[in-house]
C-alpha cells in the first residue's frame, strides 16, 4: 500500500489530461448525489490520505480515485444501513442519567418518498436533454432497465458500431450538460 | 470531521448509465480525449486546475481529521493517566449503593457478591467510578452532576 508520501508524490505526477478525466469521471458519479464533482474528488483524496482507504502500489492513483470516487457514491446506501446498529450514548433520562438508545438512520415513508421524486428529477432531465435522440433515449431507458450491452443492442437492432457511438454521444453530452454534477 | 460530506442516499437506478459513461471515457486515450476536449472548445487548464483546487482540499481535509485524531487520543490518555485523589471507601460504597438503586443490573452485581461473602473489590469499584466520571456523571470527588 501506498503511505502518506507516495500519495502525494503520485498526486503531484498527475498530468494535466490526468486531472481533466478525473474531474469528467467525477462529474458522472456527481449526478448521483448531492455534492459537486469538486466536493466527490475531495472526498476521494480525503478518505486516501487519512488512510480510510488504501491505494494499493500496483494501482495507478487515478485509477484508484475513480475508484473511490464510484465508492463512495455508490455505497452511500451501505453506510446508512450500518449506522442503523450504531449506539449513541448522548441521550439522558428523565432523571438526566445517560441512556443507551439505538441511533436509527432508517429513512421514514417522507424521506422515501422524497427521494424517489429526487430520481425521477433526474431522469426525467436525462430524458429531457435526449429528447431529440431516439437511440441515445432507448440506450438510457434500457441502462435504467439495467439491461446487458448484448440485450440493448439486440432490442434496438443496433450493431457494435453504432452501440458503441451512441455510449460516447450519450457521455459528451452529458459532460456538457453537467459538467459539475447534479448539484452544480 | 470525516472525509465524506452529505450523507445522501444513493439510489441505484442510474448505476449502469453512469458506469457506461465513465467506461467510454477511460478508454479514449490522452490525444483522443484532448482531440475532443478542443473540439468542444473546452479549457483542459481550467478543469485541471478545478481538480488541483479539489485535491488540495481533501489534503487539507484529512489533515485536519489526522490533528483531531491525534488531539483526541492526546485528550484520552491524559485522561487516563491523569492522577485522581482516590474517594475514601465508606463513599465509594455509598455512591455505587445510590447508583445501584437506579441499576437493577449494578444492584444485582452487588447483592450477589455480598451473598456469596465476597464484596466487591476495590478494582471493581474503581473501574464503575472510573466510568461513571468518563459518562459525567460524578465529579473527580465522587459527587453527583446535576444536569
Amino acid at each position: 500500500m501506498l503511505d502518506l508520501e507516495e500519495i502525494r508524490s503520485a498526486l503531484d505526477g498527475l498530468t494535466q489530461i490526468d486531472l481533466v478525466r478525473l474531474r469528467r469521471a467525477g462529474s458522472k458519479f456527481a449526478l448521483a448525489l448531492d455534492s459537486t464533482v469538486d466536493d466527490l474528488i475531495s472526498d476521494a483524496v480525503c478518505s486516501a490520505y487519512s488512510g480510510s482507504r488504501e491505494c494499493r502500489r500496483d494501482l495507478p492513483i487515478l485509477v484508484f480515485l475513480i475508484g473511490a470516487m464510484r465508492s463512495i457514491a455508490w455505497n452511500a446506501k451501505v453506510s446508512s444501513r450500518k449506522a442503523e446498529r450504531e449506539i449513541s450514548l448522548d441521550a439522558t433520562g428523565t432523571d438526566g442519567r445517560p441512556m443507551v438508545v439505538l441511533k436509527s438512520n432508517a429513512p421514514d415513508a417522507e424521506t422515501l418518498i422524497l427521494r424517489a421524486e429526487d430520481v425521477a428529477l433526474r431522469i426525467a432531465a436525462l430524458e429531457d436533454l435526449f429528447a431529440d435522440d431516439a437511440p441515445a433515449l432507448l440506450v438510457i431507458m434500457a441502462d435504467l432497465e439495467e439491461l446487458s450491452k448484448e440485450e440493448i443492442m439486440a432490442m434496438n437492432e443496433m450493431s457494435e458500431t453504432t452501440y458503441n457511438s451512441t455510449r460516447t454521444r450519450i457521455r459528451r453530452k452529458m459532460e456538457r450538460r453537467f459538467p459539475n454534477g447534479w448539484a452544480a | 470531521m470525516g472525509c465524506v460530506s452529505g450523507a445522501e442516499e444513493n439510489d441505484p437506478a442510474l448505476n449502469q448509465l453512469i458506469d457506461e459513461a465513465v467506461e467510454d471515457l477511460m478508454k479514449l486515450s490522452d490525444a483522443e480525449l484532448m482531440a475532443e476536449l478542443a473540439a468542444e472548445g473546452a479549457d483542459p487548464e481550467a478543469e485541471a486546475q478545478s481538480a488541483r483546487n479539489a485535491i488540495a482540499a481533501g489534503v487539507a481535509r484529512a489533515g485536519r481529521t489526522r490533528l483531531v485524531a491525534a488531539r483526541t487520543a492526546v485528550d484520552r490518555d491524559r485522561t487516563a493517566r491523569a492522577v485522581r485523589s482516590p474517594v475514601p471507601i465508606a463513599m465509594r460504597a455509598s455512591i455505587l449503593e445510590r447508583f445501584a438503586n437506579d441499576d437493577p443490573k449494578l444492584k444485582s452485581r452487588l447483592t450477589m457478591a455480598a451473598r456469596n461473602g465476597e464484596g466487591i473489590t476495590e478494582q471493581e469499584m474503581d473501574s464503575i467510578l472510573a466510568d461513571l466520571r468518563e459518562l459525567g456523571v460524578i465529579d473527580d470527588e465522587g459527587n453527583p452532576i446535576e444536569r
